[in-house]
């Protein structure tokens, strides 16, 4: 009777066990599971990006547009007032590179941009559009003060030249089957930031629609035609 | 009772995970959230000035603005031709968006079939001849 009783009593306390390691070590997997969909979550599909930096960069893009549609450098002026939003194509040609000859190894420095920067301005006369979509207008890269160490604009600018060469097309086109075309592609930008950034340098680029898009612009010819245009402006930034 | 003390520590484990998980990602696109829509807020009011002044500089014919022709239209007529005008330019600027331009009280151009309501810039003309005020504010809004 003694012995059935303690039988009894050993196989309820096991049975206990059964259950409790069982019910941990399942406890320990949905925790196992949860952590893993996580870490797979945080390492392959949410990018996480330094966003305050990335829209500072594309708002230092519309500021640098504002200022450019009021520079005195290519705005059209008119009993000595500037005409903002107006350009002057006398004065475009004697900064900017037409569709010809523009070439993005030609940095040029006009006083106007952000140090440590590169930045590539595209007007195009959206009067002079082809039926493929190629535009005339003009183009330039403007290139700020390089103040951080071992920042050569130079090799950045080298090595995108190489690169840009592949899209030439792509900047003085405005739209593709109805897709604005932008001033520049993350594939050529990626691949220079590896050959030529130093990797303690951040790199921010413009990389949306806002810079493809632009701002509208009239263009203002020497025998006084007003053409439809557009401005985009595209900054790279150092940090 | 002993028995739901693995469930309790489960259940407990489980909730702390998800609020971590919850925790660490919700801030990040709340963040990225508000940023994208203040620069796009920042884009829009930019683009909508720049289109209307260069709507407002453009020529409707060799002799004419565009200015003259919404500035004068109540002395000089606003007609289809003008309209069409206005149309046309407008399209090429909101790269096809659906825009209307109103002042203080009404609209004073409109595309039919389509109701803009979302971004806007606003700028003030002169109105010659006009009795009540001889500034007027016209506002473009377009999608």
């Amino acid at each position: 009777m003694v012995k059935a009783l303690m039988s009894s009593r050993q196989k309820k306390k096991s049975k206990g066990l059964i259950i409790s390691l069982s019910l941990i070590l399942g406890s320990l997997f949905v925790i196992a599971v949860i952590g893993l969909i996580f870490w797979i979550f945080v390492s392959r599909i949410l990018e996480v990006h330094v966003a305050v930096d990335e829209y500072t960069n594309e708002r230092h893009a519309i500021n640098l547009a504002n200022l450019l549609l009021s520079s005195e450098k290519i705005v059209y002026e008119k009993e000595g007032k500037l005409m903002r939003g107006i350009l002057d194509a006398e004065k475009l040609d004697k900064i900017f590179s037409r569709e010809d000859s523009f070439s993005v190894a030609n940095p040029i420095d006009i006083g106007i941009g952000y140090p440590n920067s590169i930045t590539i301005v595209r007007i195009l006369d959206l009067e002079s559009c082809s039926a493929s979509g190629d535009c005339k207008g003009w183009a330039a890269v403007l290139a700020g003060p390089t103040s951080l160490e071992g920042l050569s604009m130079t090799k950045f600018i080298s090595c995108l030249s190489e690169h840009v060469k592949l899209d030439v097309g792509s900047i003085f086109r405005w739209a593709v089957g109805g897709i604005l075309m932008g001033l520049w592609q993350p594939w050529d930008l990626k691949n220079c930031v590896q050959n030529t950034i130093p990797a303690s340098i951040k790199s921010l680029f413009t990389n949306s629609e806002i810079s493809s898009e632009g701002f509208p612009v009239l263009i203002k010819y020497p025998n006084s035609d007003l053409h439809l245009g557009r401005m985009s402006v595209a900054v790279g930034e150092f940090l | 009772m002993k028995g739901f003390l693995p469930i309790t520590i489960a259940i407990v484990g489980l909730i702390a995970t998800a609020t971590i998980f919850v925790a660490l990602t919700l801030p990040l696109f709340v963040l990225k959230y508000h940023l994208a829509i203040n620069i796009q807020q920042e884009y829009d009011y930019n683009n909508a000035q720049l289109i209307l002044l260069t709507l407002l500089s453009y020529k409707y014919n060799e002799s004419y603005s565009m200015y003259q022709v919404l500035a004068e239209r109540d002395v000089n007529g606003f007609d289809d031709s003008m309209k069409a005008k206005i149309e046309e330019v407008g399209k090429i600027l909101t790269t096809g968006k659906c825009f209307r331009i109103v002042n203080q009280t009404s609209t004073v151009f409109e595309i039919s079939n389509c109701q803009a309501k979302k971004s806007s810039g606003e700028v003030y003309i002169f109105k010659p001849y006009n009795k009540q005020s001889l500034v007027e504010k016209l506002v473009l809004v377009y999608e």
